[in-house]
């Protein structure tokens, strides 16, 4: 199947737009104007209608828009919101620039796309041009020839403005859509084929969804490239990583504590050691008070007189702490028996942390002020 | 037009009337709301010099047709003058920093918000911002006698002169007059915010005026829908760009969160200001965008004229949004200062645009540019 | 009368009466016959360039990101500034092509298709920066909010640096559709140039995407260009208030200003418009297109540097100034330590190349002499290298505590980095000037076939 063609050829724009025109109000049935460049005025002559694709162009804009909106809302406030320097998980403000990019990328890319779809521009396709100058220096007019039109008044009609060359043709009839329909078969059963490998690519590999991903890329973070401490090593002293601490290092939160728990040591405590809190530090003497009464009071009892409640239980009731012998041992040789215990009373190390020994001896020497002071020693006497 | 002016310089008494019961009624807003008037007329007469300037200068011929139009808007200044320099002689007790209710200022901004300084500064504007008009306008007019290029080419010359110096007084002037309404913020972005919203709400003026004189008679067959569609191009932009600014300004200071910025949003966000806050928006960039972004809108006059009285409302807002909140904090007020301050406004801006714009002839008809502007297509 | 005088004012944009046939002629003369020795060097040095930066890289691949001379105060410097740097390189492409599209500047047609592959090639360089400077290049497309199995744990959306991602990324995929485009004609016009049936016949065919010239399509086309200057005109603006909000959403003095948005703006246009001015005024020279890109461009691009760089003078003073005005102690410090600490050299050399060597362009007569254009617009390009220099690290070499400052001095591998981005340029733009039309053939022939109309001359 042909059908027929009037082809007329221009060398200049306005010509081309006057013999468009003339042609139109001639009756003619204008298929398509074939030009080197955007020619202003030639729609006006061709009567097409405004391009329609500016509303294509809003539509992917607006999709765009309330997508990235909607994805940066959901995401950071619904999915996995985070606090990023207090501020609220819904920080519109924040989401203004990248609503406002995928805005333009939707709208840019979807746009042309679009264009390219249906004005059936694709990679590779064949253009059979009626002029092979019209990308170049020709402006090509081509009218429908299939009406009752006689070529002589087309010609004496196009060459009155000024056409340089005017003959009928034939083409091949529904080529762009004979070609279309092959393209778009052709297409399918591409992707067709590409879907059937895919699912049987799937089905053969077995995947299975739980096993972690393959590691294209070994990451760093994953596998760390620093020594592992307790590995050999073969450059560092003695093979090994971690290397033995200078002499005369001290552990961090371990002081020394050259003492051991005989009766010479403790008295030595006594002369060496002295309490690092002062008797009139309020905040240490409370603290030493609440240690007191957490550990001490149960046998030594509040006042310090070993009638604590375990002592109406059988146990055996401990000296009085406000007793003179009691009075005269020195705060270090007290802190070396809190520390290893004495006769019946155990060591209160792992209880009673090295500072708030210190603290328990304030409270200590404190009760035994009070026991001088007049009121409090007439008290003792009545009992 | 006889009539237009008559009743402009009506308007315009009854507002002073107005301003001067509420000066009895509501003496401490007085001062703000005359600022206000004196600060938006500035505007529309430096947005009608710099659009003139720019046209020259970019050759942007197509203008030429109306040009009679933002020239005429130029003579505006005097008038902006004459208030502005009523308030910060009369009302020295509306910015904080004159001392009698202001803490101390030290280094260099006690040097520059100095009362001496500030009224000189004041009067340097002014005298730069009238002399420019003023000689664009002459040599504009002289044109129309002799038709000679050269008019044409020394304007050029004295438009990139003026586009210099306008950039930095711009600045100063919103920095000096507005900004230091509360003296101890700052923001950099303050100044192109404000030439934003002048030029945006300069070129709604002249889409109205343009339109309006075209109905009325001087423009009629002169203005063409080319004209009307590339002025709404304009405002379309400049709406955007007015937005860009205070996105910009607002999102910076938002996101950074520091004390000392915060507090000029904080004052206008967080109390009773802020349902106008968003009124501001919508007038001044969502209904130019939205209804101008199609080519039929900006080919309509209807719709033209609507947006572009939509954009000069929001762009009042705007303005008494930047000063009214320090005067009063805790809500917008509204009352006869306010009412007279915008009819004074609006009516010495149409009786001086008239009379101004009676003076020559409506066209520059000598100009040898006005031929293209005449026949152009979009 | 009148028109007379406009037309004497108004010279013809493309020079010499060119016919439709001698435009395709002259812009596809250099895509035929063997390349000049002249190119053949030019690619020699480009490679070899871009050779180094492979190496610098791969280097730092393979050692660490210690090999760049960053410390804990320093920690944003010369990847940095390349990055901004190219960024605005970028920006004037789509200025052209879509800001003065939608301006009627009609003097575009002869330079937009070269600006435009140039944005293109910039933004490429630039994307490298920040991928690189991450130190584990393959995990960046942790940056984009795929889906994952890490929870799904998405990206940080209020974070600047993620807005960048997206500006970049949009920037380049519009840049590259709306330079593809307006190629695909001009391709055709190749195509249909070509005789035979070779590959290179093919391939243009192929990428031509069978155009036919049809005025309906041209229709079409044309509001898809017109769409895609209103999308692109919003975007290039974004796209650098974006990479200033990176800067300017801190709290550095020096850094967090309000002001950085437009500024950034104006000084990306400004290095591109200069950068475009650079290579144009080379390619006039070497591939005789002298009555394309005539002494009316030259002036206009000129007036164009001027103006940005008047504005990025402007925007220099509104910091100092308002660093003064706000008593704010900190910025007072950066301000003075920027202008006149260890960097003040650099302060030294931006101020002088961006602000006060343009204002010479006020003069007719220096606007016209085109060695002293060349000089002029090449120190801007050294200009605005120093201004995003001086911005980022005078901003952070001294912190808050004494205790803290620290120098910089940037490696070999740095600087060799640095190289390579240009011989990556180079070479892409060597490229294309070879093997595709560099001028915009369609659009220039409207412009001649306009002149022809005005001036009444033969077409």
């Amino acid at each position: 199947m042909s059908r027929r063609v009037i082809v007329g050829a221009f060398d200049r724009e306005t010509d081309v737009i006057a013999a468009t025109q003339a042609a139109r109000d001639g009756g003619y049935i204008v298929e398509d104007v074939y030009t080197p460049y955007a020619v202003h005025g030639l729609d006006r002559a061709m009567g097409l209608k405004p391009s329609w694709l500016t509303w294509v162009c809003f539509a992917f804009g607006a999709f765009g828009l309330v997508f990235a909106v909607w994805l940066q809302f959901w995401t950071s406030t619904v999915a996995w919101p985070i606090n990023v320097g207090g501020r609220p998980w819904n920080s519109l403000p924040a989401f203004v620039p990248i609503a406002f990019e995928l805005m333009v990328l939707s709208a840019g890319v979807g746009t042309v796309l679009v264009f390219f779809v249906r004005r059936r521009l694709r990679p590779g396709k064949r253009c059979v041009p009626f002029d092979v100058r019209t990308t170049n220096d020709r402006f090509i007019l081509v009218l429908d020839g299939e009406g009752p039109s006689d070529l002589g008044d087309v010609r004496r009609l196009l060459e009155s403005c000024h056409a340089t060359a005017v003959d009928e043709r034939q083409v091949a009839a529904e080529t762009a859509h004979g070609g279309r329909a092959r393209a778009t078969g052709r297409l399918n059963l591409g992707l067709g084929v590409a879907l059937a490998a895919t699912l049987a690519g799937y089905w053969a590999l077995g995947v299975d969804p739980l096993r972690p991903n393959f590691e294209f890329m070994p990451s760093n973070m994953v596998h760390a490239v620093s020594a592992q401490a307790f590995a050999t090593s073969s450059v560092l002293p003695r093979g090994q990583t971690l290397q033995d601490p200078p002499p005369g290092s001290i552990a961090r939160g371990l002081l020394p504590w050259p003492y051991a728990a005989t009766p010479e040591d403790a008295a030595r405590a006594g002369v060496e050691l002295s309490n690092p809190f002062p008797p009139d530090d309020p905040a240490a003497v409370a603290r030493g008070a609440a240690v007191y009464a957490t550990f001490c009071q149960v046998c030594h009892g509040a006042g310090g007189l070993g009638d604590g409640p375990v002592t109406t239980r059988g146990v055996p009731p401990p000296v009085s702490l406000l007793a003179d012998h009691t009075r005269q041992i020195k705060d270090g040789q007290l802190f070396h028996i809190l520390t290893y215990g004495q006769k019946n009373m155990s060591s209160y190390t792992a209880q009673i942390p090295r500072e708030d020994r210190w603290k328990v001896i304030l409270h200590v020497r404190q009760l035994q002020q009070r026991a001088m002071s007049p009121t409090s020693q007439s008290q003792v006497q009545t009992r | 037009m006889a009539v237009v002016a008559r009743v402009g310089g009506g308007v315009a008494c009854v507002g002073a009337l107005l301003l001067a019961i509420g000066g009895v009624t509501a003496p401490d807003r007085i001062g703000a709301n005359v600022l206000l008037a004196g600060y938006a007329l500035a505007g529309l007469g430096l947005a009608g010099a710099f659009f003139t300037a720019l046209c020259y200068v970019a050759d942007a011929t197509w203008a030429v047709a109306f040009r009679r139009v933002p020239e005429s808007l130029t003579r505006v200044l005097p008038a902006a003058a004459v208030l502005l320099g009523a308030v910060f002689l009369a009302y020295p007790a509306l910015y904080p920093w004159t001392g009698a209710q202001g803490d101390a200022l030290v280094g260099f901004k006690h040097f520059w918000l100095d009362r001496p300084f500030f009224l000189i500064r004041f009067v340097v504007y002014f005298a730069i911002w009238i002399g420019f008009a003023t000689a664009l306008v002459r040599h504009s007019r002289r044109q129309d006698v002799d038709g000679n290029l050269t008019w044409t080419r020394r304007n050029v010359r004295v438009s990139a002169a003026f586009l210099v110096v306008f950039a930095i007084t711009v600045w100063l002037a919103s920095l000096d007059w507005i900004m230091s309404l509360t003296p101890h913020w700052y923001s950099t972005m303050f100044g192109v915010y404000n030439f934003a919203g002048f030029f945006q709400s300069g070129v709604a003026a002249i889409l109205i005026l343009v339109i309006w004189l075209e109905r009325a008679g001087p423009l009629r067959g002169v203005v063409r829908t080319e004209h009307l569609h590339d002025l709404g191009k304009l405002l379309f932009a400049f709406s955007t760009f007015w937005m860009y600014t205070w996105f910009s300004q607002y999102m910076l200071i938002w996101y950074t969160n520091l004390t000392e910025e915060t507090v000029y949003f904080i004052a206008r966000m967080q109390t009773a200001w802020r349902p106008l806050v968003f009124t501001i928006l919508t007038l001044n960039w969502l209904v130019p965008f939205l209804v101008l972004m199609s080519r039929p809108a900006k080919r309509n006059r209807g719709i033209l004229v609507k947006v572009a009285v939509a954009v000069l409302v929001g762009h009042w807002l705007d303005l008494f949004v930047m000063i009214l909140p320090s005067i009063s904090p805790e809500a917008p007020p509204f009352g006869l200062p306010e009412v007279g301050a915008l009819a004074v406004a609006v009516g010495l801006a149409f009786l001086v645009f008239v009379r101004a714009f009676r003076q020559a002839s409506p066209v520059p008809r000598k100009d040898v540019f006005l031929a293209e502007s005449l026949h152009y297509h979009n | 009368m009148a028109d007379m005088d406009v037309g004497a004012l108004r010279p013809p944009l493309i020079a010499g009466h060119k016919t439709l046939a001698q435009v395709t002629e002259d812009v596809c003369a250099p895509m035929d016959g063997r390349p000049t020795a002249l190119w053949w060097i030019g690619l020699a040095i480009s490679v070899l360039a871009l050779s180094l930066g492979v190496a610098a890289v791969w280097y730092m691949f393979v050692t660490g990101i210690g090999t760049w001379g960053l410390n804990r105060t320093v920690g944003w410097a010369l990847a940095i500034t390349n990055f901004v740097f190219w960024i605005g390189i970028g920006h004037a492409g789509t200025l052209i092509s879509a800001i003065l599209f939608l301006l009627r500047q009609r003097w575009r047609t002869s330079v937009n298709r070269a600006a435009e592959a140039m944005t293109i090639f910039a933004v490429i360089c630039a994307a490298i920066f920040p991928v690189i400077h991450m130190g584990r290049a393959w995990l960046a497309y942790w940056m984009f909010p795929v889906p994952n199995m890490r929870g799904s744990l998405w990206v940080n959306f209020l974070s600047p640096l993620m807005w960048d991602v997206f500006a970049i990324s949009t920037y380049f995929t519009i840049s590259l559709v709306f330079w593809y485009v307006g190629l695909i004609p001009d391709l055709a016009t190749v195509r249909d140039r070509i005789r035979g049936n070779g590959p290179r016949k093919r391939l243009f065919s192929f990428f031509s995407l069978g155009w036919s010239g049809s005025a309906r399509t041209w229709h079409h086309y044309e509001a898809v260009y017109l769409l895609l200057a209103a999308l692109g005109t919003p975007l290039v603006i974004s796209v650098h208030s974006i990479v200033s909000m990176d800067f300017a959403t801190s709290l550095i003095p020096g850094w967090h200003t309000t002001i950085f948005p437009p500024y950034f703006v104006a000084g990306a246009i400004f290095s591109g418009m200069a950068m475009v001015l650079t290579l144009m005024l080379v390619a006039r020279k070497t591939m005789r297109l002298e009555d394309y890109i005539t002494l009316r461009h030259v002036d206009v691009m000129t007036k164009f540097v001027l103006f940005t760089g008047s504005l990025v003078g402007l925007a220099y003073g509104t910091e100092f100034f308002i660093a003064f005005y706000s008593g704010n102690p900190y910025e007072q410090f950066a301000y003075t330590n920027r202008a006149f600490g260890p960097f003040g050299w650099a302060f030294a050399i931006m101020v002088i190349c961006n602000v006060v060597l343009p204002q010479l362009f006020w003069s007719k007569r220096v606007r016209t002499n085109l060695a002293v254009v060349f000089v002029i617009s090449l120190c801007v390009n050294v200009g605005m290298w120093f201004e995003r220099f001086v911005i980022i690290v005078t901003s952070l070499h001294r912190d808050y505590l004494p205790s803290s400052w620290a120098d910089y001095t940037p490696t070999m591998i740095e600087y060799a980095t640095l190289i390579g981005s240009f011989g990556l340029f180079f070479t892409c733009f060597l490229l294309f000037c070879r093997f595709l039309p560099m001028i915009a053939i369609g659009e220039v022939k409207s412009v001649v076939a306009h002149d022809a109309r005005s001036t009444g001359g033969p077409r």
